[in-house]
């Protein structure tokens, strides 16, 4: 047993380099697998989860200021009253849209208790706690913001799952409050429960809330989980790649061995002992990488679920993920292993130094015939001696490139699915009105916003809650003011309304009421009953049905939701929303709707996929790294031989590149149909999990001069793999490699 | 006759501490001259050797071969010196296992950017004078250990270089191989070619050589 293990160490501090991407390639590939494992664990139900752990409210009732009486039999449990007031935070000349504030002493009562994501919770009056929106990515815990001409500090930043406020001051900050009303929250033995409470003016249910979360975080899921999955079978795949190689490349040491005496099961032993003395704390460090990794990024994912931190993965996770890869590793190394376990010794010598005979020798003899300098040729002949060592060199690059090009579809096609979904580029505006519903007409504030500078097209938005006769569904009818074929909506099928009786759906209209494109539907509004023809289908992201058409298709008079805009080519949306609160004043507010939480969304998903790339392309990298090092060291006698021959080192150095030349190409050239293969195939899936239908932006990413651009990455890395041990094989000396031996 | 190696004051260090491999060694060596380097194991002789053939730099001292200072040029230079200038036989042959026979003789003239046709020509004909014709197109692995001395000896010598290095070129085939590669070197050496032969052998040296010199402890002592 002595023998085994000091055989182990000898050869661990032997391959020194080797032993180093072994431990570089295993510490990644931990790191990676937790932060996969982590955002699968974030991405499975967020908002059950973090109801669940908050104690969300199943119902937020607002009551009169004088209302006394909060109680009911279904009430299981109840936070407040806290009194509360609907007022519009500003900073500077930053300004949020109107929302509540609420009077509240305690962070974590009985229901709906607050999680910190910064700062600390309230201890008195001048102070105030934002919500994650309020707060936005601009302001900090420290500054110092007004509220009804009040100036507070602020001094932390807190998530309620339900969103029960955009702000919290003391309960004594009675200059902002001032009595407005009293939100009482609730949980419900039974949560669809409707409680009598006599003295309730309004209430928002939380299946609302969930809806609206889930609606928004539904397309994005299926994403992050393909490429969390794509990270733990890549990691998987080249640690395997890698450790089999490291042992392939020992066979000569293994039959020496042998010669003197070990067992097959020794042999075995002794390898898989030095993978696993590597490996170990390889691990172990990547576990705890990977742990300080997770948090920013898993704050970046839960604000991105709009569901806060306690970036919750689990302990378990950092057992399960260094055990379960240091098996893999142990696997990986104890199967080629066993096989040279069981080789005789002079098999495993020869088959460790001798190539294998065949074709290779074939193709090395053709490829002397072209007119080509002998380096090159020799280098390009030689991964066909040896076809293990080229296949495990040829899978690390196919295994990169194939990474690289799925996620950069996958980035890709999320840009184009937020595109779709949120109309950014067309409509760059979004105008919402201040103050409790019913809102008017809005003629005044649309006035406005033509009269405004730099406005280039603007509609009303209106909505109302519509049903179709005999179903019980419910369906939402967007219903635009004017001309709105410019608001961006991709059509999938069909064409644009163009009269009143006429309208365009998403698909979950189409599939909930068996309806196709031409069909006709009638639906009952509060305004009436009403007949139109669905000459389109648009991409909608939302979870709910959606109708759009022309407002004077409805009787009565819907909703105002608010006002799209758009701005003249060469506007600063900042500087043009700006003026425009001004020029409105209190009766409306204007957002730049590249800042609207559903877009901090993406951003937060391609920070995670870049990230997860990043360190895939670097496992990828050092698994060719790996094999090329190998080869090199493999034929630093051959290399030493023809140097002595009259082979100069610039010769040497070309000779290595070349014969990792083919190899990239092969790799690159079918890393590119297989990553986009993946990603045709995943996509689909994807958008069926959403209930989506995917229009053909996000479909249709790869340009072909990317792709040829990608492909050619492999050529790339495997020459970049090349140049260090190529160097190196230039700078040896012919005297000592023929000594070696 | 003219000097075709030329050794001043020449002494190598390969550690710090200790005793240098070679020892301020002066040497000369004529063209047509076959001089043997005898010694005890670890005296210097393969040191002295790549030296000469400019695989290895001196600590000091300098290398004249063929009337180019090898301590001057470049590593490059250097392999190009080789490719011509020399031809080197070692002990364990050296071959390259995944060429045949002929085209691991071809390996210097392709390096020279010899004519294929003409290279190919030179091959056949020293294949045959050394009488491994016959296996020009089987493998290292296949062929025995004279065998493999015998190409090997024929690809030194396929670009004509005026030197000819041979290190222990006996030490691993049995003794009635170690005959025929003594009676051809001496063969090459009556035919004019100048050979520095290292061997452990006083037979071998007393056989092919014209003249025996002796390292001892880096030092040229006879
Ligand atoms: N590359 C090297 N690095 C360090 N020491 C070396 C190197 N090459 C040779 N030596 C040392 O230099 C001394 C001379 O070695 P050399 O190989 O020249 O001896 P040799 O006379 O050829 O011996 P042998 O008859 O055993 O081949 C020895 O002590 C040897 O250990
Ligand atoms: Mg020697």
């Amino acid at each position: 047993m002595r023998a085994v293990l000091i055989a182990a160490m000898s050869s661990a501090r032997r391959r020194r380099l080797q032993s180093l991407v072994v431990f570089v390639v295993v510490l990644l590939s931990a790191a990676t697998t937790l932060l996969a494992a982590a955002l699968l664990i974030a991405s499975d139900a967020p908002f059950d989860r973090a109801f669940t752990r908050q104690h969300g409210a199943h119902l937020n009732a607002v009551f009169a200021p004088s209302a006394s009486a909060f109680d009911d039999p279904a009430v299981t449990a109840r936070s407040g009253p806290y009194p509360i007031v609907e007022a519009t935070l500003s900073k500077g000349r930053q300004q949020r849209p109107p929302g509540v504030v609420a009077g509240r002493s305690e962070q974590s009562p009985a229901v709906d208790r607050l999680e910190l994501t910064a700062g600390r919770w309230l201890t008195g009056t001048g102070q105030v706690v934002l919500s994650p929106i309020t707060a936005g990515s601009t302001w900090r815990v420290g500054d110092r913001v007004t509220v009804r001409d009040v100036d507070l500090e602020v001094v932390g930043i807190a998530s309620s799952v339900t969103a029960t406020a955009a702000a919290w001051v003391w309960p004594g900050q009675t200059d902002v409050l001032g009595g407005a009303g009293q939100q009482v929250l609730y949980r419900l033995s039974d949560p669809s429960a409707t409680p009598d409470l006599p003295g309730m003016t309004g209430s928002t249910r939380y299946e609302l809330v969930k809806l609206q979360v889930e609606g928004r975080l539904k397309p994005m899921v299926p994403f992050v989980v393909a490429f969390a999955v794509l990270g733990l079978v890549m990691s998987t795949l080249i640690v395997v790649n890698v450790v089999a190689g490291a042992v392939v490349a020992g066979y000569r040491v293994i039959g020496v061995r042998k010669a003197l005496g070990f067992t097959p099961g020794q042999v075995v032993a002794a390898y898989a002992g030095q993978i696993l003395l590597i490996a170990v704390p390889a691990a172990v460090l990547g576990t705890i990488a990977g742990r300080l990794l997770s948090v920013p990024l898993l704050a970046g994912a839960n604000t991105a679920y709009s569901v806060i931190a306690a970036p919750s993965v689990p302990w378990w996770a950092d057992v399960l993920v260094p055990a379960g890869l240091t098996l893999l590793a142990g696997l990986a190394a104890a199967g080629p292993a066993l096989r040279a376990g069981r080789l005789s010794a002079t098999r495993a010598i020869t088959m460790g130094r001798a190539p294998r005979g065949g074709h290779g020798f074939r193709i090395r003899r053709a490829l002397a015939v072209l007119p080509l300098p002998r380096p090159i040729t020799f280098g390009l002949a030689s991964p066909f001696a040896r076809p293990a060592r080229t296949a495990v060199t040829m899978v690390a690059i196919l295994l990169g490139v194939t990474t690289v090009v799925f996620a950069a579809g996958l980035s890709k096609s999320l840009i184009a699915l937020a595109a779709a979904g949120n109309r950014v580029e067309q409509v760059p505006i979004l105008v919402a009105v201040t103050g409790r519903p019913p809102l008017g007409d809005g003629d005044a504030v649309r006035a406005v916003i033509e009269d405004q500078p730099g406005t280039a097209a603007v509609t009303t938005a209106r909505e109302t809650e519509a049903r179709v006769p005999g179903s019980g569904l419910p369906l939402s009818i967007r219903a635009y003011q004017g001309d709105a074929s410019w608001t961006g909506y991709p059509l999938l099928s069909g064409r644009w309304y163009a009269e009143p009786g006429e309208a365009v759906a998403g698909a979950r209209l189409l599939s909930s009421f068996g309806v196709r494109v031409g069909d006709e539907l009638t639906v009952s509004t509060p305004g009436g009953r009403t007949t139109v023809r669905i000459v389109g289908e648009v991409f909608s992201n939302g979870s709910t049905a959606v109708m759009i058409m022309d407002a004077a298709g409805l009787g009565g008079s819907p909703g105002l939701r608010g006002f799209e805009v758009s701005i003249a080519p060469g506007t600063d949306p900042h500087a043009y929303a700006a003026n425009l609160n001004a020029a409105l004043g209190e009766t409306a507010h204007a957002q730049v709707s590249a800042e609207t939480q559903e877009n901090e969304i993406v951003t937060a998903m391609l920070a995670l996929i870049a990230t997860l790339t990043l360190l895939l392309t670097a496992v990828a990298g050092l698994g060719v790294l790996n094999t090329v090092v190998l080869e090199t060291r493999e034929r630093v006698h051959e290399i030493g031989v023809l140097k002595t021959l009259g082979m100069t080192p610039g010769q040497v150095r070309l000779m290595v590149i070349s014969s990792m030349l083919l190899i990239g190409a092969a790799g690159g050239a079918l890393a590119v149909p297989l990553g986009r293969l993946l990603h045709a195939w995943s996509l689909p899936i994807m958008g069926d999990a959403a209930g989506l239908t995917l229009p053909s932006p996000v479909l249709a990413v790869y340009r072909p001069a990317e792709l040829v651009a990608l492909g050619a990455a492999g050529i790339l890395l495997a020459a970049i793999g090349a140049l260090v041990p190529a160097g190196w094989a230039a700078r040896s000396r012919a005297s000592t490699a023929l000594r070696a031996e | 006759m003219t000097d075709l190696i030329r050794l001043r004051a020449v002494s190598k260090r390969y550690e710090q501490t200790g005793p240098p491999a070679l020892d301020g060694v002066d040497l000369t060596v004529a063209a047509g001259e076959a001089v043997a380097v005898m010694g005890p194991s670890g005296s210097g002789k393969s040191t002295l050797l790549n030296l000469v053939a400019g695989l290895d730099r001196p600590t000091s001292g300098d290398v004249e071969v063929a009337g180019t200072a090898l301590t001057r040029l470049s590593e490059k230079a250097l392999a190009r010196f080789r490719r011509s200038g020399i031809g080197i036989v070692f002990q364990f042959f050296h071959l390259i296992d995944d060429l045949t026979a002929r085209d691991n003789v071809l390996v210097p003239a392709d390096l020279a950017g010899i004519g294929r046709r003409a290279a190919r020509a030179r091959a056949t004909e020293l294949l045959e004078t050394l009488g491994v014709a016959g296996r020009a197109d089987a493998y290292p692995a296949q062929l025995s250990g004279g065998e493999r001395q015998r190409v090997a000896i024929a690809r030194a010598l396929i670009n004509r270089p005026p030197l000819l290095l041979a290190d222990e070129p006996t030490g691993a085939v049995d003794a009635a191989t170690g005959e025929q590669v003594a009676e051809l070197l001496r063969e090459l050496n009556r035919n004019g070619q100048t050979v520095l032969l290292v061997t452990h052998d006083a037979d071998l040296a007393k056989r092919c050589a014209t003249r025996t010199i002796e390292v001892r402890d880096g030092r040229v002592t006879a």
